[in-house]
């Protein structure tokens, strides 16, 4: 066995890694793979976040004061879909990739050219999408929803707008055969299911999540499509079409995508909260069955986007009260989240920092989303800044900080180096601060009545505008502090540790820091499982 | 040894290859039952 050991390490040492550009074009491993997802994701969270700090710059005044009302409506599109699937997406696969082959004993992903596909696909479908804005008639500009007949009137953008789709969702699709069938076939021996950390365990379920919905979202654009271009009539009126169907489509898919953007983080607070705690997780199996439950329930409450559209007192009775039954699990998990704190030894390093501000602003998205889930209320609330609050508050403090947690949280792991403390202190102040500056004052100009998607608005909204403007320029100037942080922590700093955080379990913490380009090319044995399985 | 290990790690392999085509053909069931779905409820 020693010699074994010693086969592998000095394996590890000479690791037959490619390098120059090849060790990237055609990288098969999973950490360099995870690392260009994260890379990726970065660039078009700023590129998004760009988009975001002009929306803001052209609300700071009511009037139109820098964009043609075309061109604004093209950033809000642009922005949403740059967000959602170029920055948030592609961030989790990222995580997923470094981590999971770590956390469950695999040397690598089970399927590691289909990996590079997955990756690789990517960065076509963004520059695809990207170009658009300088094709005639500019980017898309009917909104990241897409609904027909408006989406219809795309100039030479709508092929692209398309294409861009169904490459992001087969990226995202491929990346989730690669998770399930890695989670399901490469767990050491003695890994069973109940012993997966919770990071493992919510991109298991994010990645069934993907493979029911993401084809719905590429069949609804493929009838877009013929629509557009063969003089097919699904959601043309005038050809006994009907476009309130493609809504339906689209939030069949739509609901269980903001799951998908936010299950992951779920995980990674599971992780962070216990080992700055320094307790177990308080009921990880009630966690499981909260989030596969939370995932069961976003396949029937799709039409709660929709309550305005007209559909039968039953159906709208139905899709509230599935709504409000989400809070039940979600309730367990802040529950636990707290429970787990109590009476633990606590500490607010960053991740912890980010974990806990997840905590309470998740919170008020979902509360206000439970606002928006009451048919009534909801009339008032539709197509309103309130709803603009809502789900910037679940996806913001929400999932990027779900984010950020992650990163700080391992970077040390994967980097080798304890980062400079004191910026990322810096840098979650700053964030914590400004985004509440930036997306709680959008709850009263929405109960004030100010609708979304329009570059001008009544003077009577021009105050908490401002604020909400100063908020978005802070907050995405807050954010150049995170780049910065990782390449001064890439580059240099004091020695992590194989276990960077002193209460930190899980089989990734028993691996040396930063891993080797192979890891666990031995499965781990069973003292190492037993010791990192402790949740 | 070598060859139980050998014959594990095959078994692993055929287990992964069956894994993926199934969920890619769930995948793509999916894709194309939406869109039968719209034809037949556009032809109703």
């Amino acid at each position: 066995m020693a010699e074994v050991q010693t086969h592998a390490e000095s394996h590890d040492e000479h690791d037959h890694k490619p390098h120059g550009w090849r060790r990237w074009v055609y990288s098969t491993n999973h950490k360099d793979i995870g690392t260009m997802y994260l890379v990726f994701a970065c660039i078009m969270f700023f590129i998004g976040g760009g988009a975001a700090m002009l929306i803001r710059l052209e609300l700071f005044s009511p009037g139109l004061q820098f964009f043609d009302p075309q061109f604004f409506n093209s950033l809000t599109t642009m922005h949403a879909l740059i967000m959602i699937f170029g920055a948030i997406m592609p961030a989790w696969t990222g995580l997923a990739n470094w981590m999971i082959p770590m956390q469950v004993g695999a040397p690598d992903m089970a399927l590691p050219r289909l990996n590079n596909l997955s990756f690789w696909i990517l960065p076509f479908a963004f520059t695809l999408l990207l170009a658009s804005f300088f094709v005639p008639g500019g980017a898309p500009a009917g909104g990241w929803t897409m609904y027909p007949p408006l989406i219809l009137q795309t100039g030479a953008a709508f092929p692209m707008l398309i294409f861009s789709v169904h490459l992001m969702g087969a990226s995202s699709i491929l990346g989730a055969i690669n998770v399930i069938v890695t989670i399901m076939n490469m767990r050491a021996p003695g890994i069973t299911l109940l012993r997966m950390p919770l990071f493992v365990w919510t991109w298991l379920i994010t990645a069934y999540l993907l493979i029911a919905v993401m084809p719905v979202l590429a069949g609804a654009v493929t009838m877009l499509l013929t629509d557009h271009f063969f003089g097919t009539t699904f959601f043309t009126a005038a050809g006994g079409g009907d476009p309130v169907m493609f809504q339906h489509i689209f939030w069949f898919f739509g609901h269980p995508e903001v799951y998908i953007l936010i299950l992951p983080a779920f995980g990674i607070v599971s992780e962070v909260i216990p080992t700055f705690s320094r307790k177990p997780l308080f009921g990880y199996e009630a966690m499981v069955y909260a989030t596969a439950s939370i995932a069961f329930l976003s396949f029937i409450v799709w039409a709660h986007h929709m309550f305005t559209v007209g559909m039968p007192l039953a159906a709208q009775l139905f899709f509230m009260l599935s709504t409000m039954l989400i809070a039940v699990p979600t309730g367990v998990k802040v529950f636990n989240w707290t429970a787990t704190m109590w009476k633990g030894s606590l500490s607010f390093e960053p991740p912890m920092l980010f974990a806990l501000a997840f905590l309470f602003l998740f919170t008020i998205g979902g509360f206000s989303g439970l606002m928006l889930a009451i048919v009534p209320a909801d009339y008032q609330y539709q197509d309103t800044y309130f709803v603009v609050a809502h789900f910037h508050y679940v996806l913001v403090p929400g999932t990027i900080f779900g984010i950020m947690a992650g990163v700080y949280y391992w970077l040390p792991k994967w980097t080798g180096n304890m980062y400079d403390m004191t910026l990322g202190k810096w840098h979650f102040w700053l964030s914590a601060i400004f985004v509440n500056v930036l997306f709680f004052p959008q709850h009263f100009l929405g109960l004030a009545g100010m609708p979304r998607r329009i570059p001008d608005y009544a003077v009577q909204f021009t105050d908490w505008n401002r604020v909400s403007s100063i908020g978005g320029f802070g907050f995405g100037l807050a954010q150049l502090l995170f780049p910065y942080l990782i390449w001064k922590c890439v580059r240099g700093g004091v020695p992590a540790g194989n276990r960077a955080w002193e209460g930190a379990h899980g089989l990734e913490w028993e691996l040396p820091s930063p891993p080797p380009f192979h890891s666990w090319t031995t499965p781990p044995s069973d003292a190492v499982i037993a010791r990192g399985a402790e949740h | 040894m070598a060859a139980a290990d050998l014959e594990a790690g095959s078994e692993q392999r055929r287990r992964v290859r069956r894994s993926a085509l199934l969920w890619g053909l769930i995948a793509a069931a999916f894709y194309m039952a939406f869109i039968v779905m719209a034809v037949v409820r556009g032809t109703k």
